[in-house]
């Protein structure tokens, strides 16, 4: 049986051309949208890497110096003042000044450092020794930044889980160096750090998007240190904006001349996971109507082949096919077309992931991709088929075969 | 001939209530994604209306700066725009302002974040909104940095309901702003130029403070018309020059590259593509879109053909020509079609309202117009010949005999 | 082989009855050739589907090899229909899509059998009716005379007891007409396969044992 339906298909192949192209057009789109949907999904409910209830984000908007431009005594002091003038609030548990990847932000903050003899790409956080309990991170492995480093030789670095995995794989990750990259104009070795730390995977571009590794760099805040970006402030649970204003006038009052921006971090990453969410949603939901869109055309077609095929069904009836192999066999065909199609959308959707475009193939996703597109295919063909299906289950033989 | 052909299509259409209903439903929703990402892509390149000071302007609203210590890429500051793109000789007016900054608003115990722009007073020259109520700040506002505040009649209801706001005062984290003009949110037609309200660029002091090259800031710079804007181009890289050559030392600035364009080319810039190839990946990516819908269409022509076949071999014996039979069919499309453009354009009207009344896009107001309109046009009949095309060429080919038979596959 | 009683066949649609049969009792014997006759509308077609259990009467018994088929399943049915009949029709009523070899397959797809064992017997089948040649071919390249040779040779492909023939020399010249008789007849002295066809053609009736008359849904000889 499956064998006749494969000839019956493979013959026809040439009137059903427009029919196969639509069908492989749906799969390569079916798989885009798996692809982006299982990713989506599989980023969404793997963990943060910190807690970002209570969290407040302090932004200092002010005339900086240099990128990386030393605090000074002057700044320091000041600086200083305002870190504990946030801390004075009863409502305020922890804070921490930051450089580098504030969670929810726009603003992306990476450099390329050596490892082993191989360059690598990472976000890079400049962060005080209060920041890991202030972000409620956790760690996996070695110990956070403290006072026994004031007299290291190399400078301490911690970093994330997907930084070491990308780094060491399963190897041991503390107490190697990592540096950064040697320029070689100014003849300069880039500075070494050791790593005395891992904590859990570290994504500050929030839920919705891919782990790119994270890469801590201990600051004291004190002369010698870069200009702060902003503080992470984490504040006692029911905590309302009344705070926010008293912190903006106070702050403001001390530092005239910075502009505070101050947002709850549960506000940045709404304003973030919808954005995120939109770009995510909306090619989704244009491909619903396409695939919807085929269905309905296929459902046509099957529809109107049935009553064009009465007299071979009719035919079958009478050469001892029973009522319920027809249905089968209508289905065993669209599934056969379906087949056909995504075989030739395999190499595409192959090609898309070595051109990057998709996850790689190496991946589970990737995979899983792939075998729910082709499933979707499957669902979609078998829902249209239905129909039709039972239509040419009720044809008469006698009434089918009934010479004009 | 043409009416009796309408009357013939209509009423076949009317009696295959499946095949109209598929038929249209694929044409209506590919039109609407098209009809809006149109409108969206305008929303984002165009600045305003042809012929309005706008449509003659180029934007600064890029740097890339390549200095000892890294890599920047950011807006520029107020600093060097006043310094190096106001004094443009071939400009007829430029004007210099912020991003849109959050400036929230408390107010009982509930914090409303409105976006503030930081403008000078040329803006309000060069964008010519319509005021209604009040009037715009003037050069005295901003060289005495009073803090006066021009807002939208959206963060005006939103703030104050249904009561009077001219005049009123504005407690922002910003600082207090005296309110003294209100402008229809629905006439920002540019994303470029949207926010809530607006407030002379002197009264933020991390702007004015900032002698650094980098900020949030963006330059219009208007031409007497878009001819100038080659020559204008040529001044503001002289400028540019003339910019390296005084911050060499100081910065130790190795390349610095500041972009000047239309709307278009800035998009285009931030993907680092030229503006010709961006506009093809877009098109490219709309015909790919459109093609399955299309192929869609045609297989249902196809299937729906066959089942006329013997319909079309009687005619055919009788002897009703292939143009004839041909015409018919294509008519019949195009129709079916242009019925589905038009549904499709009110469709999308309704939508695009939906998404800016929900207030979930920060996009500001996305409307559909004349041109997009016109586009939609030129896809639904590009859609209805297209599919109608194959399934004629089918037709035309049967055999009257063939036809009768029904053996065709 | 076949036995009807009493065999009655009424059309109900929800405004009009049509008496299509009316008490026909008809006794053919193992190994007969007899032809069904008379005028358009007579009935002709519809006594050849419930001999070939593609229609049930309304009336009677029908008994194929002393099974009473009445109350069978639709399963049962089929199955019947599969190992016992064959089937040629006016029209012939090949599949397009299908070569000649895989036409004349057909029925034993529907039976338990290795793809071996079908286009052994199928190839035999095209040899009886002197088809070796065509066996690749699709029908659209093929004659009338010989798309009706292809369905003899599917009606025989399966063994069957018996072979109902409507009007299968209908769409065909004389000369092709007479090569497809001599074949079924040929086929009733060999294999002594039961043969019923329906013709308009009083020569054709003319070379079978037995002529049934139908007039207005009765039987009139």
């Amino acid at each position: 049986m499956i064998r006749h339906i494969i000839k019956l298909i493979w013959n026809r192949k040439k009137s059903m051309s427009l029919l196969l192209i639509e069908i492989f057009l749906s799969f390569i789109v079916a798989f885009v949208v798996c692809d982006l949907l299982i990713s989506s999904i599989l980023n969404y409910t793997s963990p943060l890497g910190y807690d970002y209830g209570n969290l407040w984000d302090v932004r200092f908007e002010a005339a900086r110096g240099e990128p990386f431009g030393k605090l000074g005594a002057e700044n320091a002091t000041k600086y200083r003042l305002l870190l504990n003038e946030i801390k004075s609030f009863p409502e305020v548990r922890r804070a921490d000044f930051v450089i580098g990847n504030i969670p929810y932000s726009n603003m992306r903050f990476n450099n390329t450092f050596e490892c082993n003899g191989s360059a690598i790409y990472s976000g890079v956080s400049y962060v005080g020794s209060d920041y890991l309990e202030t972000m409620r991170m956790t760690l996996v492995e070695g110990r956070w930044f403290g006072p026994e480093d004031n007299a290291a030789v190399e400078e301490p670095i911690v970093i994330d889980e997907t930084l070491r995995r990308k780094l060491f794989g399963n190897g041991k990750a503390i107490g190697e160096r990592i540096q950064e990259p040697t320029e070689a104009e100014q003849n300069q070795t880039g500075k070494k750090y050791n790593i005395i730390g891992v904590v859990g995977t570290f994504r500050p571009r929030g839920e919705l998007n891919e782990p790119e590794g994270e890469l801590f760099i201990r600051q004291l805040w004190d002369d010698s240190s870069n200009i702060p970006y902003a503080a992470m402030v984490r504040v006692q649970d029911a905590t309302t904006v009344s705070f926010e204003l008293n912190l903006q006038r106070r702050l403001s009052s001390l530092a005239p001349d910075i502009n505070f921006r101050i947002v709850p971090l549960s506000e940045s990453r709404h304003d973030k996971l919808l954005e995120m969410g939109l770009s995510i949603a909306t090619p989704l939901i244009v491909a619903a109507f396409l695939l919807f869109n085929v269905a309905l055309g296929l459902f046509g077609i099957f529809w109107q082949s049935i009553s064009r095929r009465r007299s071979e069904i009719g035919l079958r009836r009478a050469m001892g096919a029973d009522s319920r192999l027809i249905p089968l066999q209508i289905w065993g065909e669209t599934i056969a077309l379906g087949t056909l199609a995504i075989l030739a959308g395999i190499p595409i959707v192959v090609n898309l992931a070595v051109l990057g475009l998709s996850k790689p193939i190496g991946s589970g996703i990737f995979f899983l991709s792939v075998v729910s597109a082709g499933g979707l295919i499957y669902l979609i063909l078998t829902v249209c088929a239905v129909y039709p299906s039972l239509l040419a289950a009720r044809i008469q033989p006698a009434e089918a075969l009934h010479d004009e | 001939m043409l009416k009796n052909y309408l009357k013939v299509a209509l009423k076949g259409l009317m009696r295959k209530k499946y095949y109209t209903f598929i038929s249209l439903f694929g044409i209506v929703v590919t039109l609407i994604v098209l009809t809006i990402s149109v409108a969206l892509i305008n929303h984002m390149s165009v600045l305003g209306k042809p012929g309005s000071r706008l449509s003659r302007c180029l934007i600064v609203d890029r740097l890339e700066i390549l200095i000892k210590k890294g890599h920047i890429i950011s807006e520029p500051s107020y600093y060097i725009l006043d310094r190096y793109v106001r004094n443009l000789k071939g400009a007829e007016a430029v004007s210099i302002f912020s991003d849109a900054h959050e400036a929230v608003v408390y107010s009982e115990n509930e914090r409303v974040p409105l976006k503030i722009k930081y403008t000078d007073e040329v803006f309000w020259d060069i964008a010519e909104f319509p005021f209604l109520e009040g009037r715009p700040y003037k050069k005295e506002a901003l060289d005495r940095a009073e803090m006066v505040t021009v807002i939208t009649d959206r963060a005006k209801q939103q703030i104050f309901g249904v009561k009077p706001a001219l005049g009123e005062y504005l407690e922002t984290s910003k600082g207090t702003f005296r309110i003294i003009g209100v402008i229809p949110y629905k006439e920002i037609r540019a994303l470029a130029l949207n926010a809530d309200i607006y407030a002379p660029i002197s009264t933020s002091s991390g702007k004015m403070n900032n002698k650094e090259l980098w900020g949030a800031e963006s330059a219009l710079v208007q031409a007497a018309d878009r001819s100038q804007f080659t020559s204008i181009k040529d001044e503001f890289q002289n400028h540019m020059d003339q910019l390296v050559q005084d911050y060499k030392d100081e910065k130790q600035i190795n390349s610095f590259d500041c972009f000047i364009g239309t709307m278009n080319e800035s998009l285009a810039n931030d993907i680092n593509q030229s503006e010709t190839v961006y506009f093809t990946g877009i098109i490219g990516m709309m015909f790919l879109f459109m093609i399955l819908p299309a192929i869609n269409l045609t297989a249902i022509n196809i299937s729906r053909i066959m089942e006329r076949f013997p319909e079309i071999g009687i005619r055919k014996a009788f002897g009703a020509s292939s143009m004839a039979l041909m015409g018919q069919f294509i008519i019949e499309n195009i129709i079916l079609t242009l019925i589905g453009g038009v549904l499709a354009y009110i469709l999308s009207g309704i939508i695009l309202s939906l998404i800016n009344n929900s207030g979930v896009v920060p996009w500001g107001y996305i409307r559909l117009d004349l041109t997009v309109f016109l586009y939609s046009m030129i896809v639904t009949i590009f859609f209805g010949i297209f599919s109608g095309i194959l399934p004629s060429y089918r037709m035309s080919r049967l055999h009257p005999a063939e036809a009768l038979k029904g053996v065709s596959r | 082989m076949i036995s009807l009683k009493r065999v009655e066949k009424i059309y109900r649609t929800s405004s009009v009855e049509t008496l299509a049969l009316r008490d026909i009792n008809i006794e053919v014997p193992e190994g007969s050739f007899f032809s069904i006759m008379g005028p358009s509308g007579s009935g002709k077609s519809t006594l050849l589907n419930i001999m070939g259990l593609i229609d049930a009467p309304t009336e009677g018994e029908v008994r194929i090899g002393g099974n009473n088929v009445v109350g069978m399943s639709e399963k049962e049915m089929a199955h019947l229909r599969n190992r016992k009949i064959g089937f040629v029709f006016q029209s012939f009523h090949l599949i397009a899509d299908l070569t000649v070899v895989d036409n004349v397959e057909l029925p034993l797809i529907y039976r338990k059998m290795t793809a071996r064992d079908r286009r052994a017997k199928a190839l035999d089948a095209l040899a009886r009716v002197g088809l070796s040649a065509r066996t690749k071919h699709f029908p659209t390249q093929l004659s009338g005379g010989q798309c009706q040779r292809v369905a003899v040779a599917r009606a025989i492909v399966g063994d069957p007891e018996i072979i109902l023939a409507d009007e299968p020399t209908g769409n065909l010249d004389s000369a092709m007409s007479n090569e497809i008789m001599d074949i079924l007849l040929a086929l009733n002295k060999e294999e002594k396969v039961t043969i019923a066809v329906v013709t308009h053609n009083q020569g054709i009736a003319d070379r079978t044992d037995k002529v049934i008359r139908l007039f207005d849904g009765s039987q009139v000889a």
